[in-house]
């Protein structure tokens, strides 16, 4: 009852035509920087970052919201129709999203796509609406031994999921905890590692380094790419899936529901890995595997539906405890802090409009997404035929204005190019920049945890082994350590996050 | 020569009366407002909400700037470093008081790099237990922690912030010892102290008004140096019997060192007669803010008054940034 409660309000909220308006335009940006390759919901969610300043909180995260599942959206078109990922949750739509194109079958490829994202897109809200209270009422019984135990396993979880080798994700997570070390310490009052610049006092910002890293590297890489883009001759008739289509994808599309939404919680997990673990497990439950790669429309709904789902997972470790478990929500997280807000278990009670507003309105942008990708279909397409020597230019001059009108600083616009270089540096070296991120988000939550814990319980790390919920979160992260050496373990993750 | 000299004193004449006319009418473009923090904080909404008044009783427009960076130290040292013509004005907090006062390197200094202009608003810092702790009252707490030293943990926004200097001074007064917990900001102090895992914690209202209209948290006491009508039945640590523990957080308007007093006279007065304005003080109070005006002479001496006893508390209980 209180969740139907709490969901009217929500609804009274997003229904404000101001906020519908931002809605509109977040799934409006967001399917269109979907349909582009070489820019992702980042992107874009960077670019308008110093719009949202103007507008209130709720606007802001309704319309940023908006341009993450919105390009989930966005990007299957590309995928099915072009054979290249419009982003790179809709990687593995390609696989038997473009053979359907091939067979002529490109509207039900696309019309299930965006059905399945849309009864997904819908239960994740009802599942938000249920979960999250619950768990942001436990997360205050959170005391630091807890936060410690939990950033452990956060960080355990995160090396797990990366793609590739252990070794390599370690890397980029140890690199990510040393960003995170620059600045004020909150214990002691000390500056580290500023080499007596005070603008580091504050610590590197998270925007330049997720902007950096993910904006500016993906243009360069892309710079390099030749990009032929056949259209293939698609017929658009029949968006709507046949009976057939409905009975083979209804199973996938709850599977993948449910599978990407709680993989949307894990840190490091989202978008990405849910649309790989979806079609993974789809081709595994299959009566007929051998079709998967030939067209199954399976093999479109459960993916598709899965990375929008995790969009959705992915708000609740933000608005519970208060941590970013992507690089995308590190941004809102950003957004949020700039309006004055901390996330955390506080913030669905002090800001109930803000909370449920967010969440109803991914209810209606799914909604609009379903009318904005179906009926116009034709003109996304013809959005792709936009030159990219136009795009790239526009796209990297928005990166370094939205850079700049966060803090005004020079700092963090080079600091944004040179994080793009190390970017572009990392990628041809297939090192997963997502593990660096989080880490350097973590690692101070980590560290100030465990010192305030220490002080508090007089230097005794028994603590966290003793306390019920710590010893759970550390039981938990050592058993994952230990499975990955175990070797059926392993096989099942590279079955899970190599596969394709 | 004779009609020389008349035209170099008709120049000089010329030149006077455009200099005078200069002063008398600044200001001739925007004056900013620079704001050490983001957009949508405290200091920033605190602004905002004068800023248009401010313009009227002027006569000149207003504009608020914000220039964030290393906990507002950033916009002090562009500040004090602009030139000195009442065009770039700062708002100076108690937080840039007590940084000189923990951080010998700070690269401003409050009393030589600033004219003060005037001081806006004061905000009440308060020390809060849990709706249910086991503190009745502040005598309650202090009595436990004379008994049991050490064991009571105290939780602060964060190493040299208001929060923790007010905690501190409570102590050294007192005569008792506890635990300091710092936290970054106060959001994550306030989440703790609901979960139970700090005793009490030292901040400014506004940042837990909420939990204390809701039962969820109680003020003990306050740091003000009288109580304040809006909350009336909380003690003050003064009438308690610690006189020397009255500490409350401020912002203030100062210019560069050196800028001429006609145009600091003139700003004090558009400010002042905003600060009157009851509409303004009720506004600053749903804000959590006192509107309590100070002109240049006083704010000087204020300031001075405020760094004095900062360094004081520094070096007794060891507060250093660095």
């Amino acid at each position: 009852m209180e969740v139907i409660a709490n969901l009217a309000q929500g609804f009274g909220v997003a229904v404000q035509p101001t906020n519908l308006l931002f809605c509109f335009v977040g799934v409006f940006v967001g399917t269109l920087i979907g349909v582009l390759p070489g820019i992702g919901p980042l992107g874009a969610i960077a670019l308008l970052l110093p719009t949202t300043f103007y507008i209130p909180p709720e606007s802001a995260l309704i319309m940023l919201a908006g341009i993450y599942y919105g390009a989930m959206y966005g990007g299957s078109t590309t995928s099915v129709l072009v054979n290249i990922p419009g982003e790179a949750a809709s990687v593995v739509t390609c696989i038997d999203g473009h053979q359907m194109a091939k067979q002529g079958r490109a509207g039900a490829a696309l019309g299930i796509a965006a059905f399945g994202s849309f009864i997904g897109g819908t239960i994740t809200v009802f599942l938000l609406a249920l979960l999250a209270p619950p768990l942001a009422r436990m997360a205050l019984t959170f005391g630091p031994p807890e936060y410690f135990s939990l950033m452990v396993l956060g960080l355990c979880i995160l090396v797990y999921l990366a793609n590739g080798p252990i070794s390599k994700a370690l890397v980029m997570a140890a690199l990510g905890i040393v960003l995170g070390i620059v600045g004020t310490d909150t214990i002691s009052g000390r500056s580290r590692f500023t080499f007596g610049f005070f603008e580091l006092d504050d610590g590197i910002g998270i925007i330049p380094v997720v902007m950096g890293l993910f904006g500016v590297s993906e243009v360069l890489l892309n710079v390099e790419k030749k990009m032929e883009r056949s259209i293939a001759a698609v017929k658009l008739k029949g968006l709507l899936p046949t009976r057939q289509d409905w009975k083979e994808s209804l199973g996938p599309i709850f599977r993948g529901t449910f599978l990407g939404f709680f993989l949307g919680i894990l840190p490091g997990g989202g978008a990405i890995l849910s649309s790989f673990a979806s079609y993974a497990m789809e081709k595994k439950l299959s009566r007929k595997p051998e079709s998967f790669g030939r067209g199954a429309i399976a093999g479109v709904a459960g993916p598709e539906t899965a990375n929008n789902a995790a969009t959705g997972g992915a708000f609740i470790p933000l608005l519970t405890i208060g941590i970013p478990t992507n690089a995308v929500m590190a941004l809102m997280l950003g957004a949020l802090v700039i309006h004055g807000l901390q996330p955390g278990p506080l913030i669905m009670k002090e800001q109930p409009a803000l909370f449920w507003g967010t969440i109803a309105s991914m209810y209606l942008g799914n909604g609009m997404l379903l009318l904005l990708n179906l009926p116009f279909i034709g003109l996304w397409v013809q959005i792709l035929k936009v030159r990219y020597t136009l795009l790239f230019p526009f796209i990297l001059l928005f990166c370094l204005i939205g850079v700049f009108g966060v803090n005004y600083s020079l700092l963090d616009t080079w600091l944004m190019l040179g994080f793009g270089v190390f970017g572009y540096i990392l990628r041809k070296l297939d090192y997963e920049m997502a593990p660096l991120v989080l880490a350097m988000i973590l690692g101070p939550l980590f560290e100030n945890a465990l010192r305030q814990s220490l002080i508090i319980f007089n230097g005794n790390p028994l603590v966290f082994f003793t306390r019920p919920i710590s010893g759970a979160f550390l039981a938990g992260s050592l058993l994952l350590l230990l499975s990955n050496l175990l070797p059926w373990m392993r096989r099942r993750k590279k079955y899970l996050t190599d596969d394709d | 020569m004779r009609k020389n000299t008349w035209g170099f004193v008709g120049v000089a004449v010329l030149l006077g009366a455009a200099l005078a006319a200069g002063a008398a009418e600044y200001p001739e473009k925007p004056v900013n407002l620079v704001v050490g923090f983001a957009a949508g904080g405290e200091t920033d909404i605190v602004v905002r909400a004068l800023n248009d008044k401010i313009s009227a009783n002027l006569g000149g427009q207003t504009v608020v700037l914000n220039k964030p960076g290393s906990g507002g130290l950033l916009a002090a040292q562009t500040i004090a470093n602009s030139p000195p013509d009442g065009y770039n004005l700062l708002v100076l907090s108690l937080s840039h008081v007590l940084r000189q006062a923990a951080d010998e390197k700070t690269p401003f200094n409050v009393l030589a790099d600033f004219e003060p202009i005037c001081r806006i608003v004061t905000q009440p810092i308060v020390l809060a237990v849990k709706g249910d702790s086991r503190f009745r009252t502040i005598e309650e707490l202090i009595e436990h922690a004379r008994a049991n030293p050490n064991t009571l943990n105290f939780g602060s926004p964060g190493v040299g912030s208001l929060g923790h200097f007010s905690g501190e001074l409570f102590k050294s007064a007192a005569g008792i010892q506890f635990k300091h917990v710092p936290f970054q900001g106060s959001a994550p102090g306030v989440t703790a102290l609901l979960g139970g895992h700090i005793d009490f914690l030292v901040t400014a209202r506004p940042a837990i008004t909420g939990k204390v209209a809701s039962g969820d948290l109680r003020i003990l006491a306050s740091f003000t140096d009288k109580r304040l009508p809006e909350m009336a039945e909380v003690p003050t640590f003064a009438e308690k019997g610690y006189p020397a523990v009255v500490m409350s957080g401020w912002f203030a308007f100062v210019a560069p060192a050196k800028t001429p007093p006609a145009v600091i006279q003139k700003m004090d007065r558009a400010v002042a007669k905003t600060l009157a304005d009851p509409a303004v003080i009720e506004a600053l109070g749903k804000l959590g803010f006192n509107a309590a005006h100070l002109g240049p002479p006083e704010l000087k001496a204020f300031i001075a008054g405020e760094l004095k006893r900062a360094s004081e508390i520094a070096r007794k209980e060891n507060i250093v940034i660095q």
